[in-house]
């Protein structure tokens, strides 16, 4: 575990690093990145280990920033760390709830539950609109983290703005932790499970356990990144429950190789940077663009960034299903 | 005359090697027994044949022609049809809807081929008539059997894959399916019946082909 | 008196409301049957029939021809958008993908659908679009005392006969069998001869003619503008869900379903009008996974 322990301490280092010669539009990408691989994470450990694709990350994602949204303008929660943790809470345990209902089904069956939860969740926040704002979103104060620290704002060292710092700490720690989640016996249940369900209760593993645990994690995880959303962008809306977003989630963890953590972490950086400029450089056409290179990826690439190298590198072996 | 000739044929089901260079061949107007405990690769045999497995050395040569690459259905359109051991009616059709499929999708006979086509397998398999317009689901097993060995009769092939075709009948139903067989072979119809069990293959066959483990164990002409 | 004008208008706005669910529903339906894929992008497929009805009833009045014709135009518009994208999509895209994993198969409509939705604003710009001359020109019905508009009432009924054609066209013709015998059993259709391939196609291009006449039938009822159509996909998984993956009957049971479901959500709760759509997918998900009816086979 102390390799563990380094490898995360170069890369927040190499996160540090940048923060200081990095503006502050590309800090605010690379944070946004960052929160992407956080979701994204909590797929692989879904979707890589234990099989099941969520189309409803985007959900928990809401649930986190909208949860801090509400706290503040209702409950008048100034302090961002108590607005973090009960943000989380909340997020984990709903995650937790709709895991309950979730981890009995399988496949297509569970991807749909997920949706269905997710367009729950946008369908309440636009319809409720005297309290959520509707399509119109929320406005996030600048809220400050143990009474000190603006969670937006430039009162660190050099370059360096609180949000991005904020962001890389979170996302170095969690990363910490998700490897020795990702060491545990439960990613060891989650794989027997997986690759032989029967087999797997016969040494005594429940699959639904399991696949609860492994769901509320990953809501955990896009509970996280989605109370520091509303802490980085200042503005949150609907949108981000809605199935599209969720969609993206999985797009970036198979991107990632649906199996690794720091894929998924290079691929949401891919994504995000190719998506802002594609915006910028073809203005309407940025989705024509992304859907191409997936269907291209897919078509050509079907194991996804690592695919790619495998294909480069070690062969031209096609992945098929049987 | 030889009508279907195997040779040296090796099938892998992902990269099991199932089938090992098999080779035997069937006249005109036979009717060969491929007899073989489960899992010998009988079913493998006949989704060969028909084209619904491929094949990854030999070749199937089918009057004169090999057929090894051909899509199944070319070869349904050559005259070789196929009654799978599981029977597989689409069950929401009814009996007669099932049995007519085949003519629907050939797609070149006409209303009257069809007709008189549908009359002959009703003259094989009287019964089937009383309960043609019922849903295939709601038939019983042994009934199944037969519209299954209809449908693969319709379009009148040159040569019909039985599999299993006795497999849980009931004795008497199983002995009029024998006599159905024969009037079959009158028709000049060719067959091939995979059996695990030799009890009725031996009343009927002409040749019985021995198969385990994938490789042909032994050919015998039977009297 | 008001009670029954009541009853009215809720019965013409589930029917209404069902007749849009299903025309999507049961075409993505009818491609989960017999392609085994869950098309992702079916719902952009009725926003192109919806966009090129705008084309063809813009240019339909720009030549001088009477109004009563611009309903021509929408059918044209829906039939041939329709087509068109069922013989170039299933040949060039999903025909590459059958073989792949689920998860493979979801990402690439998934990508399909921001292909075309960004093709639909290369042609139709980003800007709204509105063509409300054949919805203003059947004017008003009066139920009792309350004008309701005729063109819903006409929008209903020619969906319905849709959907009617649909049901004959599988139930009584000979490619409508061999298209449900290859949804229920694909290796043995093969052993009996059929062409799957094409079955796939012909499959998918009703399927999506279904989604692009829907989209031609509620264009002059809304204001389209890009991504409109990425509800109506979410609204169909529900209903093809609640109906049963597959089940094309099921798809139109669950229409009704649905329809009547939020018509009453919309007066007694209306905050929660569309969110009980997926309530209820939720519920069904949870107690009968394989749909309200199955038993279908």
């Amino acid at each position: 575990m102390v390799k563990t322990a380094y490898k995360c301490l170069i890369i927040y280092a190499c996160l540090l690093l940048f923060g200081f010669i990095a503006t502050r539009h590309i800090q605010h990408l690379l944070s946004l990145s960052l929160l992407y691989s956080l979701v994204a994470i909590g797929l692989v450990i879904l979707i890589g280990y234990g099989g099941l694709v969520s189309f409803g990350q985007g959900a928990f994602y809401a649930i986190g920033a909208y949860s801090v949204g509400l706290l503040l303008k209702y409950y008048g929660f100034q302090n961002a760390e108590i607005l973090l943790v009960l943000g989380v809470l909340i997020t984990t345990l709903i995650s937790f709830l709709i895991g309950l209902l979730a981890a009995r089904t399988r496949k297509l069956a569970f991807a749909m539950i997920t949706v269905a939860f997710s367009m729950i969740i946008y369908t309440l926040l636009v319809k409720f609109y005297h309290i959520t704002g509707g399509t119109d979103g929320l406005r996030i104060p600048a809220v400050k983290l143990f009474g000190i620290l603006p969670v937006r704002g430039r009162d660190l060292f050099m370059s360096m703005s609180n949000e991005y710092f904020i962001i890389i700490t979170i996302f170095t720690i969690i990363l910490y932790i998700t490897e020795h989640v990702i060491n545990s016996p439960l990613s060891y249940a989650l794989r027997a499970v997986k690759d032989a369900e029967l087999k797997a209760v016969s040494l005594g593993i429940s699959p639904t356990r399991v696949y609860i645990l492994a769901f509320t994690y990953a809501g955990f995880l896009a509970g996280i990144a989605g109370t520091l959303y509303a802490f980085l962008n200042a503005h949150i809306d609907p949108l981000i429950a809605f199935w599209t977003t969720s969609g993206e989630f999985v797009f970036i963890t198979i991107l990632g190789g649906i199996t690794s953590i720091y894929g998924v972490f290079l691929a949401s950086i891919l994504y995000l940077f190719l998506k802002t400029y594609l915006i910028v450089y073809t203005a309407y056409y940025w989705q024509f663009v992304i859907g191409f290179v997936i269907l291209l990826l897919i078509l050509l690439a079907p194991k996804g960034l690592s695919g790619i190298i495998f294909k480069v590198y070690i062969g031209r072996k096609v992945f098929r299903k049987s | 005359m030889v009508l279907l000739d195997i040779v040296n044929v090796d099938v892998y089901i992902g990269n099991v090697h199932i089938l090992r260079k098999i080779s035997f061949n069937i006249e005109k107007g036979e009717v060969l027994g491929l007899i073989g405990p489960n899992g010998a690769g009988k079913t493998t045999t006949l989704k060969t044949i028909i084209g619904l497995l491929p094949l990854r050395t030999g070749k199937i040569v089918f009057e004169g022609e090999d057929i090894s690459r051909l899509p199944a259905r070319n070869r349904v359109g050559k005259g070789i049809t196929y009654s799978p051991e599981d029977r597989r009616l689409i069950s929401d059709l009814t009996v007669e809807e099932n049995i007519l499929l085949p003519c629907w999708v050939s797609g070149s006979m006409t209303k009257s081929m069809i007709e008189k086509n549908l009359e002959i397998v009703y003259k094989i398999f009287p019964e089937i008539k009383e309960f043609k317009n019922r849903k295939a689901k709601l038939i019983s097993g042994g009934q199944q059997k037969m519209v299954s060995i209809a449908r693969a009769l319709v379009l009148m092939p040159k040569l019909v894959l039985l599999d299993e075709p006795f497999e849980g009948l009931a004795p008497m139903v199983a002995n009029r399916l024998l006599r159905s067989i024969e009037a079959m072979k009158s028709l000049g119809i060719t067959t091939i019946i995979a059996e695990s069990n030799l009890r009725y293959v031996k009343q009927i066959a002409d040749k019985i082909v021995r198969i385990e483990r994938g490789e042909i164990k032994e050919v015998v002409e039977n009297a | 008196m008001l009670e029954i004008t009541l009853l009215i208008i809720i019965f013409l706005n589930t029917l209404i409301y069902s007749v849009i669910l299903a025309l999507i529903s049961v075409g993505l339906n009818m491609v989960l049957g017999v392609l085994k894929i869950l098309n992702l992008s079916h719902g952009v497929l009725l926003a192109i029939g919806a966009y090129l009805s705008v084309t063809f009833v813009r240019s339909f009045l720009s030549f001088g021809l009477p109004i009563y014709t611009t309903y021509i135009a929408l059918g044209l518009a829906g039939i041939i958008a329709g087509i068109f994208m069922g013989f170039t999509v299933e040949p060039i895209i999903l025909r590459r993908i059958y073989e792949r994993v689920e998860i493979q198969q979801l990402l690439a409509t998934f990508a399909l659908m921001l292909i075309l939705e960004d093709v639909i604003k290369f042609i139709w710009g980003p800007q709204s679009w509105m063509i409300t001359e054949p919805y203003l020109y059947l004017g008003n019905l009066n139920i009792g005392g309350i004008s309701y508009p005729l063109y819903y009432v006409f929008l209903m009924v020619v969906g319905y006969v849709i959907l009617l054609i649909t049901y004959i066209f599988l139930n009584a013709t000979k490619i409508g069998r061999i298209i449900r015998s290859t949804a229920f059993d694909r290796e043995i259709s093969l052993a009996l001869g059929v062409d799957v391939k094409r079955v796939y196609t012909y499959a998918f291009t009703i399927g999506a003619t279904l989604a692009t006449l829907g989209g031609a039938l509620i264009a002059p009822t809304i204001s389209l503008h890009p991504g409109f159509s990425s509800e109506y996909i979410v609204l169909s998984f529900a209903v093809v869900v609640v109906g049963g993956l597959g089940d094309i009957k099921g798809a139109f049971i669950a229409s009704l379903i649905m329809a009547l479901a939020r018509t009453i959500t919309v007066m007694v709760f209306p905050e929660l009008e569309l969110a009980i759509i997926f309530i209820i997918m939720l519920l069904v998900l949870q107690l009968r996974p394989e749909g309200l009816f199955k038993g279908g086979r």
